[in-house]
């Protein structure tokens, strides 16, 4: 078991260009910067789970070692969940868009008390 | 003892019974309380009988193992304010039945003044700190609801607030004392707290402990400089003026001080201060009262000045100081009671309690004034009234402490007696002829004016009478609130030629004089209070300053929030990390990176970097897609098959529904979104490389071993399944899977309802 410095460069580098552009002013780009950071998020937690050489989770004849199944689990839900996250976002974007005729959060701020 | 169990909580039940036994408006509400206060007053005579000279105590656990009990004592001090409560109370809830209008709330109204009645009555029979601080604070939150009964009214709910704000800060000053005194003295039991005083006075406590305790008294009783509560109070109906603000609430604070003075006065600031505040109070309440032209506003002046006039005696921790005290106690009572009740007749007759528009009254309203003019006679200390008696008491005690009290009593006194020769002779006499509905004021029934009357008599008998009246009670009253009281209390009318009797004359002339000279002369200015204008400056400051604070960091921008609380996590990481050395606990034999794996993940770098930047929409959308595809590969050669799969299906639905959006949505606009931002930038990075940094110094501190040797074995012999992740999910961690697709539905069907309703509006034609 063990990390590998790479790896854990590229969890670095994902959750920065997520977080960098989920404080951008343009909808859109917060949406896929949330996408990049649950890339990063699954990867993290792959990898503190312990990256070792073994066989996929997988009983077939002849597998003696196999890797640790419970993080992959917790992960497959978690891919799930954030599809279902980005999912409802950009719905409510187009919404939000439709309705006032921009995806600027700067212009929107405080357009929802116009009506 | 039983009988007092039952009379503190019987008001407490019919307050409750009230809603479901009568309509709202209906006078039946009145009847019945006025009921259930006639009983309560038959309970505690019937207790004062067997108990004035024996005092005893009994005690129902409540919450044991933080010792608190419902502990009730019957002693003197207890008995005499029992009785004046209930007493008083008769009479107060008799004439409210008559007073109030047909449209009133009745129900509420006495639903709130039992509820009042039986916090007070828990207030002085309670012998245990900690419940009676708990009916100290009913009795705080009756009387908010009392004041604010008319909450329609602007200056009510002012009114209301203002003495919620007062009397419960006191409280909660309060309480922290009796805590210092329960910690120190190992029980918040009173007769044990008073059997170990010795402990208090050698623990550094006893100062801070007297301090706080009288901060609650002072504000309950209205004293300097907190007085500012209780003439708002007097929106208020009458009747509860009358009842809370001037026979019985407000003098839960002096009760305070008489129950807490074997305790308390062996501590070295508790009489200075209190008799301080209290003589300060007297004279310049007297003051104020002067310069009213609203009676009820002159009447609430005047009970903080007699409020002080009591408090400066009953700290003195001495039988003849404490009696005269408790003497006065009943006295203002009686007198002040039927004072307010009358000025709620002349207000309810003639609609205005001004006295510059009401002219003079004897020839419309004879009785109504004839028992004013009594009653006001009395405070002045007029003989032969009950109120003579007690002020040669207060001023025989004041004269033989010193020149300088002596002084600022007799000063007091003048003000005092040219304040209610303003009320008994200024009333006659008018200052001017009646104006509006107030010529129209006649006399009303009996139902308004026995009341009063009765409490008027009862203030004349005590001055013929005294010592057959109420001697008895008073003695045992001093001898509950003084230790070692050797008492032999004569109670008289007359006490012969003294200088005591030179200082009332003093006081009865000179009050006279400047009745005649200064308050008929000249034109009263009501003054505004300088702690009302500090007590509304501190609200409206309070409000502002929370205000600015709020504003300052509810932006309503979506970046400014996530900056404020990703840099609180980010310092906690940075601080984690640095603070570690980068120096792991465990070696780890890390598996070396192959080749072909840098390159993904060198190709997902780039990707990400590609989605941030991408200079159109459609190119950060397939960025962000290619991200993910890297990922999957990242996952199948990590050992991990099953997630490459949903990793791909989930990307491959991800870029097809943000496709689907892209049609709709405006222009991308890079110029603006490619402005770098190295603020943001800074943040990202900290936090990315944070996270990263965090999980590189934690890597090795695993502390218990994992669990997945279980599901390895059981996978196959308990679910028949030969691939572990898919076992997890669909039966070792079903429920888990079963609240994932919960969460799923319900983001498809807000996502449903979202397009839905967009179709809606614009079948509509709400928008384009």
């Amino acid at each position: 078991m063990g990390i590998e410095i790479p790896i854990l460069l590229l969890v670095g580098a994902l959750l920065t260009t997520g977080v960098y552009l989920v404080l951008d002013r343009t909808l859109l780009r917060v949406v896929i910067g949330l996408g990049l950071l649950s890339n990063g998020t699954h990867l993290l937690l792959l990898s503190t789970g312990g990256l070792e050489e073994g066989a996929a989770p997988v009983l077939a004849h002849g597998v003696s070692t196999v890797v640790d199944p419970l993080p992959q689990a917790l992960i497959l839900t978690a891919i799930v969940i954030s599809f279902g996250v980005t999912a409802l976002l950009l719905t409510i974007s187009y919404g939000v868009y439709e309705r006032y005729r921009s995806d600027d959060l700067r212009e929107l701020h405080g357009r929802l008390d116009d009506e | 003892m039983g009988g007092l169990l039952v009379a503190v909580l019987l008001p407490m039940a019919a307050a409750a019974g009230l809603r479901f036994a009568v309509g709202a408006r209906s006078r039946a509400a009145g009847v019945a309380a006025s009921t259930v206060t006639l009983i309560c007053f038959g309970l505690v005579l019937a207790a004062a009988a067997e108990h004035l000279h024996a005092p005893s105590s009994v005690s129902y656990p409540w919450i044991p193992q933080l010792g608190l009990n419902l502990t009730l004592v019957a002693d003197g001090l207890s008995l005499l304010f029992a009785l004046l409560i209930t007493g008083v109370g008769s009479i107060v809830f008799t004439f409210a039945t008559a007073y109030l209008g047909p449209d009133e709330n009745c129900r509420r109204f006495f639903s709130y003044l039992l509820l009042f009645m039986s916090a007070m009555l828990g207030v002085v029979l309670s012998g245990n700190l900690i419940v009676l601080f708990v009916f100290w604070e009913l009795t705080s939150v009756s009387s908010f609801l009392l004041i604010g009964f008319w909450h329609q009214r602007e200056a009510s709910r002012n009114g209301a607030l203002k003495a919620l704000v007062v009397t419960s800060t006191g409280g909660l000053a309060m309480l922290v004392g009796f805590v210092m005194i329960g910690i120190v003295c190992g029980s918040f039991e009173l007769a044990h707290v008073v059997e170990h005083r010795e402990l208090l006075y050698a623990s550094p406590w006893a100062g801070p402990a007297a301090f706080l305790v009288l901060i609650g008294a002072m504000t309950k009783s209205a004293q300097l400089p907190f007085h500012l509560w209780l003439p708002s109070a007097m929106e208020a109906p009458t009747p509860v003026s009358a009842f809370l603000h001037a026979a019985t609430m407000v003098k839960a604070g002096l009760f305070l001080v008489a129950r807490m003075g074997p305790l308390m006065a062996g501590v070295a600031i508790w009489t200075p201060m209190a008799a301080g505040v209290g003589l300060a109070t007297m004279v310049w309440g007297s003051w104020l009262a002067l310069r009213q032209t609203d009676l009820k506003g002159l009447l609430a002046f005047s009970t903080v000045s007699q409020l002080g006039l009591i408090m400066s005696l009953l700290s003195q921790a001495s039988p003849a100081a404490t009696s005269a005290g408790l003497l006065h106690l009943l006295n203002h009572g009686l007198f002040k009671g039927a004072l307010f009740l009358l000025v709620g007749v002349i207000e309810h007759e003639a609609h205005t309690r001004d006295i510059t528009r009401l002219g003079p009254l004897p020839a419309r309203m004879p009785r109504v004034h004839t028992l004013l003019a009594i009653a006001a006679l009395s405070m002045a200390g007029v003989p032969p009234l009950g109120g003579f008696v007690s002020k040669e008491l207060f001023l025989e005690w004041q004269l033989n402490l010193g020149l300088f009290t002596a002084v600022v009593a007799v000063v007091g006194s003048v003000l005092t007696a040219a304040y209610c020769f303003a009320l008994a002779i200024g009333l006659a006499r008018g200052r001017g002829a009646p104006v509006g509905e107030a010529a129209a004021a006649h006399d009303p029934g009996m139902s308004l004016l026995w009341g009063p009357a009765v409490l008027v008599t009862a203030a004349v008998g005590l001055g013929f009478a005294p010592q057959a009246m109420v001697g008895s009670l008073v003695e045992s009253a001093t001898a509950a609130a003084v230790l070692d009281a050797p008492l032999h209390l004569h109670l008289a009318l007359w006490h012969g030629w003294s200088t005591t009797l030179a200082a009332s004359g003093v006081a009865i002339t000179g009050g006279y004089i400047l009745y005649t000279f200064w308050w008929q002369q000249s034109s009263i200015v009501p003054a505004t209070l300088i702690t009302d204008r500090l007590y509304s400056g501190f609200l409206v400051g309070l409000e502002k300053g929370a205000r600015a604070i709020t504003d300052s960091y509810m932006s309503g921008y979506l970046w400014r929030y996530l900056v404020l609380i990703l840099s609180v996590g980010v310092t906690a990481m940075v601080a984690a990390v640095v603070g570690s050395g980068f120096d792991s606990p465990v070696v780890w034999n890390a598996r070396t990176t192959r080749a072909h794996e840098l390159l993904i993940i060198v190709g997902a770098l780039a990707a990400a970097v590609a989605a941030a930047r991408a200079p159109t929409r459609l190119a950060a959308i397939l960025a962000l897609g290619a991200n993910g595809y890297s990922l999957a590969l990242l996952f199948s050669l990590l050992g991990a098959p099953d997630l490459a799969l949903t990793q791909v299906m989930v990307e491959t639905a991800s870029v097809a529904l943000f496709l689907a959006v892209f049609v709709y949505l405006p222009p991308y606009r890079p110029m603006r979104n490619k402005r770098f931002r190295p603020g943001h930038m800074a943040v990202a990075a900290l936090f990315g490389f944070g996270v990263a940094g965090l999980v590189y110094v934690v890597r090795g501190m695993r502390v218990a071993p994992t669990i997945a040797g279980h599901f390895i074995a059981k996978s196959v012999p308990e679910a028949g399944g030969h691939n572990i992740v898919n076992v997890i999910l669909v039966d070792f961690r079903g429920l888990d899977t079963l609240g994932e697709i919960t969460v799923l539905s319900v983001a498809a069907l807000a996502a449903y309802s979202i397009v839905r309703g967009l179709r809606e509006r614009r079948a509509d034609g709400d928008i384009s």
